[in-house]
């Protein structure tokens, strides 16, 4: 529904005199309100000379909506304009209802080579804004003409897809530097790829690489255990590797099946060929994918350094009696020469898909452990109000192998402070915990044990015995018993996180070794508890709703949180240099809302 | 005058490695004589290997902060020297090189040369390999029999004896005529020749000599003598910015000339000790020398080689101020003031006086106790 024109805002008005009496701009049209957007239609002429791939002269829709705030686009007009996607542009398709194609300019991506043209930062006050995009704007047209819109050493930008449907769910796959390495050593070129869809999850996901034989090609794709709740989607997948991503020219990707093929034949690669020699298990109604991979490196003039992946859907392909005149159904000759004809002319538009890598180091950037913490086994014993906080850091701090150990079930008072949610009531707390931390991140490799860690056992159950990385969070002496008496053939990180009433302190101990040191433990907390034994002796005891007392202790969710982050630094510290002797840190919640850091080392000799 | 017999015991025990240190040396030492054994390419050339070091004799102490633990262990070879056979005589160099292939198999990574040995880092313990070439064949029973093979320290068990007889403390009591311990019947053994410091040339040495030596003093010295070695280590060590030198051996070979026989207590072994040093060599800093203490293996070596005559003034003169606090604390009759000038000597690992409790006796509680958990989760 589009809002009643407005009048002209004053401000917009000023800015668009300014821009205008720029060198090289010259209003067509005065602005018009179109649906949602200021609308103004303009000339821009270059510097340079006329040769080149970008007219002197071109026409530009500059679409504003809320001036200062809103966006600001450079759309080329529908007649007198660029027709082809370069870089640092939206695909420039044609719209058809729009007096503009849709390759808005990208004006404000920071430290490119437009920054040395224009001056940094974008100002956001109404005189300044419009003006510094129309400077902006010359001097893409400026770097477009002379190629020089990417310089090596930029990072590596994909060339946007064109037509690209806004409701198709993306296709989710994994790459990184050692799944690259293991194409380059694989001699196929081309193959079937297995695709599998979760329950909730808005997107595809290709599960597994396979060869023309269905057998299992390498790399195998390191989903984690969220992936075991997928089922395999009706639809399947040809894989095609290529040298280079296939751009026609600049940053335009192929938009017709025709372009598509002539793009891989100047790599070497008969596409069509491909398809048609694969088709045989593609011949069921359905509309399959194709994906084309090619290595790219992080940065410009890098070495290749990630296989990424284009999609696309393939229109659905000549099956059963969709035949040619003349052919029997199910020969292959007959279908070929029908998708010819029908299915895949060289003028059918390519039906592109969204990709997204989804693997670890791709979503990194926001802030993780560092791998060689992230890299640690852990077991975490105790899924309770501190365990669960423990865990849902870790997790999404980069931890993906991680066990967790509690036999309760969750009920309706541990919602107060748990991570865990209404959903996951009467489920048995490590279980429902597993499975909320599973969908934190595709690659974890959460695993549930609903048993309690206990002194009697004859050996340690073998979850445990493989941890690198023991962390007790329940609260319980013959937890710690159990891990005193156990023994570890390679020395092992300790840790046990326990708060005190109220969530005033958090005691993290940290000691290395092949067992849990528990006289260390107990000697360096009884300090604290002597300390604080007083502070809440005089508390009644806490009833819970109606019926038998059982224990609770108080403990606000803000208060646990905050010391549980807190934590993880220390927790992320001992593992990169795990402590010589055993060390005590209590963390303590000050009256100012800080938190301060207080570390003891344990001294005495360990008979 | 209070001995402070306990607190000694307390501190001394506090000093050497911990538990976990003498395990995890314990482990180190034991998988690489496994291993050693079972290298297909050195079985031709090995003889033997043993422990040396402070950590056999049980005179080490606890690695300061940030260091490890190290244990000593000698590589007997049938490799013959240059000066004994010239055609198929082996240079240090060439012995230390044949073992290479086997650090690199199992320590990849983890060894390097260290002039006359070999060194491995493991997480929490060094091991020092040395080399030896070939011994005299009449000692090879001795460097091959279980007394020489052992891994149990002195401390563990002060009846070692370097013979035949010899068996483990666990059996001792089962065999009846295994009581004669003595130096009577214990191999005479020559030296072994090692890689001198910069493995040009083969040196002499005799570790199984040290041992012997160290347990003979421990001994007479009715079993205080190897924490008397321990206290002045310690102390050298916290005294380590005024003096470095001399430390380890060295000066554990002081305390053996110098600690006297019979001595009752390790407080007094301590102030003996300090005031005989003190007293023996309080010419040499006046003239501005040092002097030459023969090897007990090897007389021909000189322990204080490495220390220069300016290293061993500063030590002296450390030494002075050592025994005067020492003999203060021995002679002092309140264990209080006599525990907080021992401290002065060792630091605060030895215990002091107790911490004088603000309220004394003994008060009703004014409500029941009730034992309540002081840690959630």
């Amino acid at each position: 529904m589009s809002t009643p024109a407005p009048h002209l805002p004053a401000d917009l008005q000023r800015a668009a005199e300014a821009a205008a009496a720029l060198d090289g701009v010259s209003v067509l049209l005065p602005w018009s309100w179109d649906t949602d957007a200021w609308v103004l239609r303009c000339r821009l002429v270059r510097e340079g000379g006329d040769a080149g791939p970008v007219p002197k002269a071109t026409d530009w829709c500059v679409v504003v909506r809320r001036y200062p705030w809103g966006s600001i686009q450079f759309m080329p007009a529908g007649v007198h304009s660029i027709e082809d996607t370069f870089w640092h542009q939206a695909a420039n398709d044609a719209c058809a209802d729009k007096p503009w194609r849709m390759g808005a300019l990208c004006l404000t991506t920071p430290g490119s080579v437009l920054g040395r043209l224009a001056d940094g930062h974008e100002p956001m006050d109404a005189d300044s804004r419009l003006p510094w995009h129309f400077r902006r704007a010359l001097g893409w047209l400026q770097l477009a003409n002379e190629g020089a819109l990417q310089d090596d050493g930029d990072p590596f930008e994909m060339p946007p897809l064109p037509n690209l449907s806004s409701s198709a769910w993306p296709m989710a796959y994994i790459e990184n530097l050692e799944s690259y390495r293991a194409w380059c050593c694989g001699a196929d070129r081309y193959g079937f790829a297995k695709l599998g869809v979760v329950p909730y999850l808005k997107a595809r996901l290709v599960l597994q690489w396979l060869d023309v034989a269905h057998k299992p090609a390498s790399p195998a794709v390191g989903w984690g255990a969220f992936a075991e709740g997928s089922k395999e989607a009706g639809d399947s997948a040809i894989w095609v590797r290529l040298d280079r991503i296939p751009v026609m020219r600049l940053a335009q990707l192929p938009r017709t099946w025709g372009e598509l093929v002539r793009a891989s034949s100047d790599q070497g690669l008969d596409i069509r060929a491909v398809v048609e020699r694969l088709a045989p298990m593609l011949r069921d109604g359905r509309r399959h994918y194709l994906l084309i991979g090619a290595p790219i490196p992080h940065n410009i003039g890098g070495p290749p350094a990630l296989m990424q992946w284009l999609c696309l859907r393939l229109p659905s392909l000549s099956h059963g009696t969709k035949q040619t005149r003349g052919f029997r159904k199910g020969n292959e000759q007959g279908y070929i020469r029908r998708d010819r004809a029908e299915a895949l002319t060289p003028r059918e538009v390519l039906d592109w898909v969204a990709t997204q890598n989804w693997d670890r180091a791709q979503r990194a950037t926001r802030g993780v452990l560092p791998s060689s913490v992230r890299q640690q086994r852990v077991a975490l014993i105790g899924a309770g109000a501190v365990g669960s906080l423990l865990a849902e850091n870790l997790v999404r701090v980069g931890v993906e192998d991680l066990a967790l150990f509690d036999h309760d079930q969750l009920a309706i008072g541990n919602l107060v402070r748990h991570t865990l949610t209404l959903v996951d009531l009467g489920q048995g707390k490590s279980v429902a915990l597993a499975e909320r931390l599973n969908r934190l991140t595709p690659q974890g490799r959460v695993v549930a044990i609903p048993q309690m860690v206990q002194c009697t056992d004859r050996q340690l159950p073998e979850t445990l015995a493989n941890a690198s990385v023991v962390l007790d969070a329940s609260g319980s002496d013959e937890v710690l018993c159990a891990l005193d008496r156990g023994h570890w053939p390679e020395p092992v990180l300790f840790l046990s996180a326990s708060v005190s009433w109220r969530a005033r302190h958090l005691y993290l101990f940290v000691a290395q070794g092949h067992s849990f040191p528990a006289n260390a433990f107990e000697a360096m907390l009884e300090p604290w508890a002597e300390q604080w034994r007083g502070d809440d002796a005089g508390e009644e005891e806490i009833w819970e709703g109606v019926g038998c007392w059982h224990p609770v202790w108080p403990g606000r969710y803000d208060h646990l949180a905050g010391l549980a982050g807190c934590a993880i630094g220390v927790i992320e510290k001992a593992v990169s240099e795990p402590p010589r002797t055993p060390m005590l840190y209590v963390l303590e919640r000050t009256a100012d809302s800080g938190i301060t850091v207080d570390s003891t080392c344990w001294e005495q000799a360990g008979t | 005058m209070a001995t402070l017999v306990t607190k000694f015991s307390d501190f001394i025990r506090d000093i050497r490695p911990t538990q976990g240190q003498r395990d995890d040396m314990k482990q180190g030492h034991t998988v690489l004589r496994n291993r050693l054994s079972e290298f297909d390419d050195l079985q031709d050339i090995l003889v033997s290997d043993f422990l040396q070091g402070s950590y056999r004799r049980s005179t080490a102490i606890r690695p300061a902060e940030g260091c490890r633990s190290d244990v000593d262990i000698v590589v007997v070879t049938n490799l013959p020297r240059p000066e004994d056979d010239p055609v198929g005589g082996v240079s240090p160099a060439d012995a230390l090189a044949r073992f290479e292939p086997f650090v690199e198999k199992y320590y990849k990574g983890k060894w390097r040369r260290q002039g006359r040995s070999i060194g491995i880092e493991l997480s929490y313990v060094d091991l020092d390999l040395v080399i030896t070439s070939k011994p005299a064949s009449k000692d090879v029973e001795a460097y091959k029999s279980a007394a020489a093979l052992t891994s149990v320290g002195l401390e563990e068990d002060p009846d070692w004896w370097l013979s035949g007889a010899w068996v483990p403390i666990e059996e001792r009591a089962k065999q009846v005529t295994a009581a004669a311990a003595s130096a009577d019947n214990e191999w005479k053994t020559s030296p072994l020749w090692i890689p001198d410091r910069d493995a040009d040339e083969w040196d002499q040495t005799h570790p199984l000599s040290q041992i012997q030596y160290s347990r003979d003093r421990n001994k007479a010295c009715g079993g205080l003598y190897l924490g008397v070695v321990k206290c002045l280590k310690w102390w050298q060590r916290s005294r380590s910015t005024d003096m470095s030198k001399p430390k380890g051996y060295p000066l554990e070979h002081l305390v053996g000339l110098h600690c006297p026989d019979g001595i009752a207590s390790h407080a007094e072994g301590v102030t003996l000790t300090f005031e005989a040093i003190r007293d023996v060599y309080a010419a040499y800093p006046i003239i501005g020398g040092k002097p030459v203490l023969p090897d007990h293996g090897v007389p021909t070596h000189d322990v204080l080689a490495r220390v220069t005559a300016e290293e061993f003034k500063c030590f002296h003169s450390a030494v002075v101020e050592a025994a005067g606090i020492a003999r203060e604390a021995l002679d002092e009759p309140d264990a209080d003031k006599s525990a907080t000038l021992w401290q002065k000597l060792f630091g605060l690992r030895f215990p002091g006086p107790p911490v004088v409790k603000a309220m004394g006796g003994f008060t009703p509680p004014s409500e029941s106790a009730r034992p309540k958990p002081t840690r959630y989760a």
